[in-house]
């Protein structure tokens, strides 16, 4: 790998385009047991039961169980979405979809999306705030290039990936951007090189403090990848009744769930990968590591979901705001200060991770002008301090005639079709129906009221995303 | 039956098939949160094979419950399945049983029909590599309880960890565990784990349908869950009186035999074992529809007679809640029950002529009379329609727009809507009618004694209000275990549990027999 791409300003050396920090900005801050890396890996339209630990039982997942059994796994976490976009800008501006800016896929050709609202400060610029050098490495699809809103102009010092979500359902891309300049692939397979970078970035900032949000765009459609030893694991172990053909989004798969059921295991590969690292560089105890999912499992490029859950452990696919399409693992690791092995029920969401790592590093939390919408989860992570609990969350999506759910306590509401003008309300009790098979918002109208309240007054006016209003 | 008892009886089976544990013991692998066990479990063995899917077909039946039993068993398998598996294949893991080396159990299944007529064979994989062994003991097979024991032993030499037991059952004999079946194959996910010392078994019970009946524990367990070795444990099974179906209880099962048709059953411990308490609604009979009024109604199950595999047993049902399977209220649903929108009646509309009501709402089948294209619906006035015999030799009616020949009541395949079309005669445009037996009140309700009791559970403090004379409440947890047993003499009763459980069942028997039982949520966690 070409090393020599990586920039960093604490290194003193010139800066790329579009890199550049506020003044008396230093990345200077050095890692330590309390105050720690942090390294966010957001994968990419994964389902709560598609790995080992979460119910799978077709698809090895060694190095996630090993890290389940090393760190904290979380029963009932939410992306903040049910779809990509969306649920990355609520993580990086602590934001619920309600109140941030971009609530939805919005495209822009010929490439990327709907940049983040520059006057939000994001979690990258929370680290760099801090000290810390930060990076993303595989997917960004918040800011079309040229926008003001790319990676690099929204807190990352370091960027290695696609702008667009679009070009990301190539594996195959002819170009990735290396901070602001393409770097063209000649056929190499993008979640090698997107990995290779933040490995980089890792042994680059062994001795400083870093912040690394990988994106890796595993298991997203298409399933397309190096044909070797870990599909070989998986061939002629499946029938494959559905093979899929290019429909010029998404690559051919003649054998798609032994595709799907290796992406999942290179995925897991990559996070074995990225702990022997922490481990050899000494820095594992200093570093926090959250592996989790930008929404639920996906149905695309021959994707078959419902194989590989038989027992549809949770109702819903991305796009639906059941618990399937919302609820993902999430795992935390931090050896030295998370206790090995432990599991929560906590109930907590993306957008708890601004104030969670606001905590993490001592900032204030009026550090920004906006309101974070979320609670710490530091408390259960570190089991120091008291945790507090949400009152509810709140969840809103812009396709398929557009969907609100709010949870708070046990019960939960959604309420969909709202384009139509005539929406439709469904309440479950997720402890008693956590598959969300029985809607008692006839047996329980008082709480389907206060809900929806609650849903009314949490979706504030958007220009882009306001439910065809 | 109330609302609140009805929804809170249909919940996983996992829940209800897991036994107080606490979560700090070495062998705590089963909790009582369903997915902090599935975590649990999950984590056991950190690389596990990648075993062969068999390419097949399904044929036949399927298997309805399956537990595990004998001196291998740590814990008890609870697999219960109220309707057939959507493949072929399938994987079972939400259900499990713990095990350990060097000892034998049977493994012990009930199907929907005679597994006599099938090759049954069970296949291992003790060394966890992935590659399935034969069991060597066939399986005993009882012909007039449609059920099975398989033996297996365990070798001493067996891999801890997470592994499987295949149970195929062929139409012949299989060449190996990974051959193309015509029938049905389950993947048992279990778990080898480390011998103990412990003199005490877990005991749980589990209702074949808790739409039926409950199963409950009336002996207290140790702290740990379990009961010793030698003591007596009672069980008992409670029928569900607030159902309209009329509800026998038919005995408790294990490894595929009633073991005793006493609602109360008393045994002495020796082994782990997991009971099925069977409860079983008359079954609804083939029969010439007839019409009937609201003070005298004869309510029908109306299916369907195609017989392809998607298209067949299929059923009109009307539901607003129309969920993610279907687009329509009204339409042709599988698997059916006797819950009201399955239930329709016949009433008198002249020249020969009925209309279709249903039992929950109310509401008649109605539509326009339009072919294909109009799905219909049911409102308060409804459609008219002949039934009269399809001539097909399957013994189907049609049911005719109006008497018109041409137009038929049809189940749309595909989205399953209900249309009129002008083919299909005896197939997508004929249909069976089911009488299904209803209970008939036995007096007219007071209504002073209508009065539903609710409840509360918070920090396990129990709250029991609109009680009537002197009640006994016994409460009880998903697998059945006693948690409290007390007299209720108000209206309102509160007390406090034995330790606190997230999930409990309050069995309410009053003084005349009447059983009410609730089924509540912990709203402290």
């Amino acid at each position: 790998m070409n090393t020599s791409k990586f920039i960093y300003p604490a290194s003193g050396l010139l800066l790329t385009s579009g890199m550049c920090f506020a003044q008396g900005q230093e990345r200077d801050a050095v890692a330590t047991t309390e105050r720690p890396n942090v390294i966010y890996l957001l994968c990419d339209d994964m389902g709560y039961s598609d790995i080992e630990a979460y119910g799978q039982q077709m698809i090895s997942t060694p190095n996630l169980n090993r890290l389940v059994n090393q760190g904290m796994t979380f029963t009932q976490f939410y992306a903040s979405t049910a779809v990509s976009a969306p649920s990355r800008a609520s993580l990086m501006t602590g934001q619920h979809t309600g109140h941030t800016k971009i609530r939805g896929n919005k495209e822009i050709q010929p490439e990327g999306q709907e940049p983040l609202d520059p006057n939000v400060e994001t979690l990258g610029q929370l680290f760099q705030k801090n000290g810390y050098v930060t990076g993303c490495f595989g997917k960004w699809g918040m800011g079309y290039p040229g926008s003001g809103g790319e990676a690099n102009d929204m807190g990352f010092d370091v960027f290695y990936g696609y702008n667009c979500q679009r070009k990301a359902h190539s594996y195959y891309p002819e170009y990735l951007w290396d901070n602001k300049t393409k770097e063209y692939q000649n056929g190499r397979y993008s979640q090698d090189a997107i990995h290779e970078h933040a490995m980089q970035f890792i042994e680059d900032n062994k001795d400083k403090a870093f912040f690394g949000y990988f994106t890796y765009t595993i298991p997203h459609a298409e399933l397309r990848q190096p044909q070797d030893s870990i599909v070989d694991m998986y061939k002629g172990k499946f029938q494959e009744p559905k093979p899929w053909y290019n429909d010029g989004d998404y690559g051919t798969a003649t054998d798609p769930r032994t595709q799907f059921a290796a992406m999942i295991t290179r995925l897991d590969t990559y996070v074995g990968q990225i702990i022997d690292k922490l481990e050899e560089l000494g820095i594992a105890d200093k570093t926090l590591f959250i592996f989790t999912s930008d929404n639920g499992p996906h149905n695309e490029g021959g994707a078959d979901p419902t194989f590989f859950n038989t027992e549809e452990r949770l109702r819903g696919l991305k796009r639906a705001l059941y618990e399937g399409g919302m609820r993902v693992p999430y795992i935390a690791y931090w050896p030295g200060t998370i206790e090995a092995g432990s599991i929560t029920d906590l109930m907590a969401a993306g957008w708890d991770m601004m104030p969670t790592f606001v905590e993490l590093l001592g900032e204030d939390t009026n550090w920004r002008d906006e309101a974070m919408d979320g609670l710490s989860i530091l408390p259960t992570l570190t089991g120091k301090g008291e945790q507090q609990q949400h009152e509810f969350l709140y969840w809103e999506f812009h396709e398929e005639n557009g969907r609100q759910a709010v949870r708070a306590g046990d019960w939960k509401l959604i309420r969909q079709n709202i384009k139509s003008g005539n929406p439709t309300h469904e309440l479950y009790n997720i402890a008693e129906d956590p598959h969300e098979d029985n809607n008692l918002a006839n047996t329980y109208p008082d709480k389907v009221e206060e809900l929806k309240v609650i849903m009314d007054r949490e979706h504030t006016p958007s220009t882009i995303f306001n439910f065809g209003r | 039956m109330n609302k609140f008892f009805k929804f809170l009886f249909i919940v996983p089976l996992v829940v209800l098939a897991l036994p107080l544990t606490a979560a700090d013991t070495t062998d705590s692998y089963i909790t009582s949160d369903p997915f902090e066990t599935m975590v649990r479990l999950g984590r056991i063995s950190e690389k596990s094979p990648i075993y062969q899917m068999p390419a097949g077909s399904a044929n036949g039946g399927y298997i309805s419950s399956a537990t595990t039993s004998g001196n291998a068993i740590i814990y008890p398998l609870g697999y219960v399945k109220s309707s057939a598996p959507n493949n072929y294949f399938t994987v079972v893991s939400r259900e499990t049983s713990l095990l350990i080396a060097g000892e034998s159990f049977e493994f012990n299944a009930t199907m929907t029909v005679d597994p006599s007529n099938y090759v049954i064979t069970a296949y291992t994989d003790w060394d966890r590599n992935g590659v399935y062994e034969k069991e060597a003991q066939e399986a005993q097979v009882t012909a007039s309880s449609k059920s099975f024991v398989q033996p297996i032993s365990i070798p001493e030499t067996a891999a801890l960890g997470k592994t499987r037991v295949r149970i195929r059952i062929d139409s012949s004999t299989p060449s190996s565990a990974d051959a193309s079946v015509s029938g049905r194959v389950y993947d048992f996910v279990v778990y080898v784990m480390e011998a103990s010392s412990r003199t005490d078994c877990f005991i749980s019970v589990t209702s074949n349908n808790n739409d039926l009946g409950t199963a409950l524990i009336e002996t207290t367990p140790n702290e740990a869950g379990r009961y010793e070795i030698g003591s007596q444990v009672t069980v008992k099974a409670v029928v569900n009186e607030e159902s309209d179906a009329v509800i026998e209880f038919k005995g408790w099962q294990e490894g595929g035999e009633i073991v005793s048709k006493e609602p109360v059953y008393t045994f002495t411990v020796t082994k782990s074992t997991s009971l099925i308490a069977i409860f079983e609604a008359a079954v609804p009979e083939l029969a010439t529809p007839e019409v009937s009024t609201a003070d005298d109604p004869i309510w029908y199950q109306i299916m369907n007679a195609h017989t392809s595999e998607t298209r067949k047993e299929r059923y009109i049902a009307y539901d607003t809640n129309i969920g993610g399977d279907y687009t329509t209220k009204l339409r042709v649903e599988k698997p059916a029950n006797q819950t009201d929108k399955f239930l329709w009646r016949l009433e008198d509309a002249g020249n020969g002529q009925v209309y279709i009501v249903n039992r929950g709402t109310d509401l008649r089948i109605s539509g326009s009379k339009v072919l294909e294209t109009v799905n219909f619906d049911a409102t308060e006035t409804g459609s008219r329609f002949e039934i009269a015999p399809s001539g097909n030799t399957n013994g189907s009616y049609s049911i005719k727009y109006e008497g018109d020949n041409s137009y038929l009541l049809n189940a749309k395949d595909g989205v399953w809507s209900i249309v009129l079309y002008n083919a299909g005669i005896g197939t997508g445009s004929g249909w069976y009618f089911y009488e299904v037996p209803i209970k008939v009140p036995t007096a007219i309700e007071d209504e002073a004694q209508s009065v539903t009791p609710r409840g509360r559970l918070y920090d396990g403090h129990l709250t029991i209000t609109g009680l009537e004379g002197r009640n006994q409440v016994r409460v009880v947890s998903l697998s059945g275990q006693l948690l409290g047993n007390f007299l209720a003499t108000d209206t309102t009763f509160e007390g406090d549990l034995r330790y606190a459980e997230r999930f409990i069942i309050a069995v309410i028997e009053s003084e005349t027999g009447q059983i009410t039982s609730l089924k509540l949520l912990d709203s402290k966690f």
